[in-house]
């Protein structure tokens, strides 16, 4: 079997970048995109020269500017990062048969089995890669290379600000077992307390402790964390561009009548999906409900919607789909939720965009923290 | 009840109403025609609850009375009957016959009791108004309506009553269309703003009659038609602010003859992603050209058209099918396009307006990937 080879493309400082394409002169200045100081903003992305005086992403402007008063802070543009982005995300896609975009400035490409794409090693061809978009789109990037998309990144931190790490297959444990625990993704303040307590600071120490004591000590999240500990993770990208359905379903430990606990469900599988579909870049124009009901049978509804990645509207044409589809009056065994008819661009504009617009930059924002975490910060509501 | 009808008279009234009966409901009843014999008329009446129509026929009376009859059994055997006279009673059990020359034909019919009775209307006012100005306003609004049931109000076309101007607007979000008339009488004093759903709007532009009579209620809205009076729910939804969105400087004008340009967009859409239906219209002073690319399929179509253009060169994506439908609701020789930018809606007109009457429609483009 071919070695399984990811890569994670990561931009380096890139609103920064941005800001220092569209201003020249503030090439090798010290700079911050970040929001005004009396407007409680934060610091969203510090060039190096700024980061040498400890300030970093997330910090208040304000103690940013006491950390290091000679930063230029700079107001953000989002949509000219949105543009850069789109016109990298473009050129990568032709070297990448498997693409998924992690962020505005993070892309995982699947490399397994492209031996002939590089035309001698994957290491020269990642500088070959970062070379061009240095030189056509003028950002500079870092890229790390493993056998999962996890060791990818932290290969990838690494490698920043300007380098390439590969992680050959079999040496990820060895790759991370000096580097501290906060590297791995979900480790957070209350986890990383936890792990001092007994001791744990390094990667390669979590991964020697035994499955029965991390279970014990630090539950099925820390056996979670254990396994990127020792260089595994899913080398799985999300990409249901090529795919024709997505889809979900939960067995109930008992079948339920409760309507709450249904919709409830659905909510979360409807954000689960629509997740995917933002991440792909992809809209849906098809909804597929399915039931099972306590006597084993089945029973589906589907619906063609407009073309939507966004979960309000999902939710609310998968409630629909339940009440049409809920006509037996038993207990339900299993609900399933799954979209199809996949494609990229909204038939026509909208009309009455405004409220569209503001939904659509908030999910976009939603997004962008959550994968900056790497985990669920932040859960997109419903009404009910 | 019995009286005596010509097939031909009967299946008139038959036709009218029975379009309104709900192919499937929960409530058995409205899958009948309810029949009131009185005054020298038969009545039939149809409704879905949401929409009702009833229409009178005249008839010989030998028994005034009233009943409700299974739509499609009923209306199935007077099709198919010649047009010769019918004898129609009905006996204290609700059985219905039907007695002509070619044989006997017995139902069973229910009591009228169960069939909901016609809307009350409180009427704010009426408005009288040529009923196939109406009928054509109609037909160029609805084609636009939303069938999506998480924006209601889009389902149906807003009726606005202003003092001098009745106007009728749908939309979908993607396009909208709007028509005006002058010409009317109304007894309405205040700016009125009701959405009708679509069915009942489908079946108003079908009577063929000279005036009708718009009353307005609080929650229902009545079209008199001569004979024939149909009645429909008001959606209680709000608009949205549709004169918003219709641009004011559109300094990009297309004027084009309408089939040549249509024909264009029909032959090149063939080509174009089978999905958005995404065409490109390249316009500059020198030439216009209509393109269309299916990558998946590997497909490509462009045109050349003949036309006037005047304005700044502008690229800019449509889904053909948005244009299409308006360019078929333009019954000049020549149509009027105007644009601002690619992202702006497009205004689309006849060349000229009829008298009375002003046509405008607004398709919104599509993002062009470069």
């Amino acid at each position: 079997m071919q070695p399984i080879r990811i890569a994670h493309i990561d931009l380096t400082a890139f609103f920064v970048s941005v800001e220092r394409l569209l201003h020249p002169e503030w090439v090798g200045k010290p700079i911050m995109v970040a929001g005004k100081a009396d407007h409680r903003g934060v610091v969203t992305c510090a060039s190096y020269e700024v980061r040498k005086f400890g300030v970093h992403a997330g910090m208040a402007t304000a103690i940013a500017q006491r950390k290091c008063p000679i930063a230029i802070r700079v107001d953000s543009h989002h949509d000219a990062y949105e543009e850069h982005s789109r016109k990298v995300r473009t050129y990568l896609k032709q070297y990448a048969p498997v693409f998924e975009p992690a962020s505005i400035d993070e892309f995982y490409i699947d490399w397994t089995g492209c031996e002939k794409l590089f035309g001698g090693s994957i290491v020269s061809f990642a500088e070959k890669i970062q070379k061009n978009i240095l030189e056509q789109f003028g950002l500079p990037s870092a890229m790390g290379i493993a056998s999962n998309k996890v060791t990818a990144k932290i290969a990838c931190d690494n490698a920043k600000p300007y380098g390439i790490k590969e992680i050959a297959p079999g040496a990820e444990a060895a790759f991370l077992e000096p580097l501290d625990v906060k590297v791995l993704p979900g480790v957070g303040e209350v986890m990383l307390k936890q792990l001092h307590q007994f001791n744990i600071r390094t990667c390669g120490q979590l991964a020697q402790l035994t499955p029965e004591f991390v279970e014990e000590n630090l539950g099925m999240w820390g056996l979670h964390i254990q396994g990127y500990a020792q260089g595994n993770g899913s080398h799985e990208l999300s990409v249901a561009r090529e795919q024709k359905q997505i889809s979900t379903e939960e067995t109930f430990a008992r079948d339920t009548r409760d309507k709450k606990f249904l919709h409830q469900t659905l909510h979360e599988m409807t954000l689960k999906l629509s997740e995917i579909l933002r991440h792909s870049e992809i809209k849906a124009r098809c909804i597929h409900l399915k039931l099972r009901y306590a006597d084993w049978v089945d029973q589906t509804r589907q619906m063609e919607i407009s073309p939507t990645h966004d979960p309000a509207v999902i939710y609310k044409k998968a409630l629909q789909l339940l009440a049409k589809a809920d006509t037996r009056g038993l207990p339900i065994r299993l609900i399933g939720i799954g979209l199809s008819r996949f494609g990229e661009e909204e038939a026509a504009l909208d009309l009455f965009d405004e409220d569209n617009t503001k939904r659509e930059h908030m999910l976009k924002a939603v997004d962008g923290i959550n994968s900056k975490f790497d985990k669920t910060i932040i859960q997109i509501g419903t009404a009910e | 009840m019995k009286f005596s009808v010509s097939q031909a008279d009967l299946s008139k009234g038959l036709s009218r109403v029975i379009s309104v009966v709900p192919a499937k409901t929960t409530l058995p009843v409205l899958g009948n025609i309810m029949f009131k014999a009185q005054d020298g008329f038969l009545h039939l009446t149809a409704t879905d609850l949401d929409v009702s129509i009833t229409t009178k026929i005249q008839v010989d009376i030998k028994q005034p009375g009233s009943l409700t009859v299974p739509s499609k059994q009923f209306s199935e055997l007077i099709k198919n009957l010649p047009n010769i006279p019918l004898e129609i009673s009905s006996d204290p059990q609700f059985k219905l016959s039907v007695k002509c020359d070619k044989g006997d034909y017995r139902m069973s019919g229910e009591s009228d009791d169960d069939y909901p009775a016609l809307p009350m209307i409180d009427e704010k006012g009426s408005l009288k108004m040529d009923a196939k100005v109406l009928s054509r306003m109609i037909g160029k609004t609805t084609f636009a309506v939303s069938s999506d049931q998480l924006r209601p109000a889009l389902t149906g076309v807003l009726f606005q009553i202003f003092d001098k101007e009745f106007r009728l607007v749908a939309t979908d979000g993607h396009r909208l269309a709007k028509m005006v008339c002058s010409k009317f009488e109304s007894t309405i004093k205040e700016k009125t703003n009701v959405i009708v759903p679509t069915k009942a709007l489908t079946e108003v532009a079908k009577d063929i009659i000279d005036v009708v009579n718009i009353n307005i209620g609080q929650n229902h809205i009545r079209f008199d038609m001569g004979d024939t009076q149909l009645y429909s729910r008001i959606l209680d939804e709000t608009y949205p602010d549709y004169e918003r969105v219709i641009p004011a400087n559109n300094d990009k004008k297309l004027t084009a003859d309408t089939h040549m340009v249509a024909d264009a967009f029909k032959r090149v859409s063939i080509f174009a992603n089978p999905i958005t239906h995404q065409i490109r219209l390249a316009m500059s002073k020198k030439s216009i050209a209509i393109s269309a690319e299916d990558i998946d399929g590997g497909n490509t179509g462009m045109e050349k058209l003949q036309a006037e253009y005047e304005g700044e060169d502008l690229q800019i994506g449509y889904n053909s099918q948005l244009v299409l439908a308006a360019l078929n609701n333009v019954d000049t020789q020549e149509v009027v396009i105007q644009f601002k930018n690619s992202t702006s809606a497009g205004i689309i007109m006849p060349s000229s307006q009829v008298e009375n009457e002003n046509q405008m429609m607004l398709v919104m483009p599509v993002r062009l990937n470069d």
